[in-house]
């Protein structure tokens, strides 16, 4: 699964976009803070739902308010009120879960989702997301992790994803009780730190 | 009541209207195509007085009294600043942009620096639990640069890349007396 985000970042009734390699998802939060994740694109004309909004304790769509609930389905056509959708209208669903105070999302192909493989479910508190200038290769290299998407390293929880080929973003997650912006000022540096070290090599 | 001569599409001209809206006065709106280039022009009825430019219309608004918004002290001003030369900069990206007769990617080195500012700046606001950047409550440096964050898509940035600046765009648009502009829609 990747880690694509921090849980306090997205809060009830909000709606994030997510980029990880050539996917395009979104991520929603309903009333009841429960997470979902679709594929960025509305079945109906191919807007992207990230552009909408939630109405209802459903997402709906930018372009003409169709409405998804969190399975997916189409459950409101605004041009066609009487209408009951048929059930083939509905988007792509992809599993979502959070732990240790970030959102992971499992790809299509990773069906069901590979949880024994994420962090331990210790309570943590988000940091921080944040874009770096390089690509996912070079995270990897100066981080020292070699397939994963995340590791621990005194204390705190890192992870990566991948939203450009050029452009990764990194998540920071920490203990409770220790230093927030002590934490936050170490990314800041660990984000200078990756590209000094991109902007050397390709000097080279 | 004050007169606004400004552009529908233009960002400065709206952040205008939109810092009018929030405070509650009221304004006639003439328009100005000139706003586009320029940027706003706000006249008292009487014509006798004007402010022109963005930055004077700021200014404008703050001596209207019994207003519950603080024009920036020295040591903010700095912010303001920022928040203004931001919006004229991206003011003038986004106007090249949408006016190429080709693709034209907005996403400059310098359009690309603002952006990672406004979101540090948010980031290190929201450290110590606040939302805006002029303070505890929303003000003219936010309403400064609002535009670039509710227009970010013109110029083609992502807001996966941004969650700060999200939080703020999701932020303003909660505010009592939010008003829309083209490329900046009413329904979140």
């Amino acid at each position: 699964m990747i880690p694509v985000g921090l849980s306090r970042d997205l809060a009830c009734n909000e709606i994030a976009p997510v980029r990880h390699g050539d996917d395009a998802f979104v991520l929603w939060r309903d009333e009841g803070g429960i997470l979902h994740a679709f594929e960025d694109r509305c079945p109906h004309r191919g807007v992207r739902l990230s552009l909408g909004f939630v109405r209802d304790n459903r997402l709906a769509c930018l372009y003409h308010g169709w409405q998804f609930d969190g399975d997916g389905a189409c459950r409101h056509i605004p041009a066609h009120p009487a209408l009951k959708p048929p059930s083939t209208i509905r988007t792509r669903l992809f599993s979502v879960i959070e732990r240790a105070g970030m959102i992971w999302l499992a790809r299509e192909d990773e069906a069901p989702p590979a949880t024994a493989l994420l962090p331990a479910e210790t309570r943590r508190v988000g940091i921080r997301s944040l874009a770096v200038e390089v690509g996912i290769a070079t995270v990897r290299s100066v981080l020292s992790c070699d397939r994963a998407f995340w590791l621990e390293r005194d204390g705190r929880l890192i992870a990566f994803h991948a939203p450009e080929p050029a452009i990764s973003m990194l998540h920071l997650a920490i203990a409770p009780g220790e230093d927030r912006k002590e934490a936050s000022s170490w990314l800041s540096h660990l984000r200078d730190a990756l590209e000094d070290h991109a902007s050397g090599r390709d000097a080279c | 009541m004050l007169i606004l001569r400004g552009w529908i599409v233009d960002e400065r001209s709206y952040a205008i209207r939109l810092a009018a809206s929030l405070l509650g006065i009221a304004l006639a709106e003439d328009t100005d195509r000139r706003a586009e280039r320029f940027g706003p022009v706000l006249e008292d009825e009487t014509g006798e007085r004007a402010h022109v430019g963005f930055y004077d219309c700021l200014s404008g608004l703050a001596t209207l009294p019994r207003r519950p918004w603080v024009w920036p002290d020295p040591s903010g001003r700095e912010m303001l600043d920022w928040a203004v030369d931001s919006l004229e900069r991206f003011s003038a990206v986004r106007r090249a942009v949408l006016c190429a007769t080709r693709p034209c990617d907005g996403r400059t080195p310098e359009i690309l620096h603002i952006y990672r500012s406004l979101e540090d700046r948010l980031h290190d606001r929201a450290m110590e639990d606040g939302l805006w950047l002029s303070g505890p409550e929303c003000g003219f440096v936010d309403v400064a640069i609002f535009p670039v964050a509710g227009l970010a898509r013109d110029l083609g940035i992502g807001m996966d890349l941004y969650p700060a600046i999200r939080r703020f765009d999701a932020g303003m648009r909660r505010q009592a007396g939010f008003i829309t502009m083209p490329g900046i829609a009413a329904c979140h």
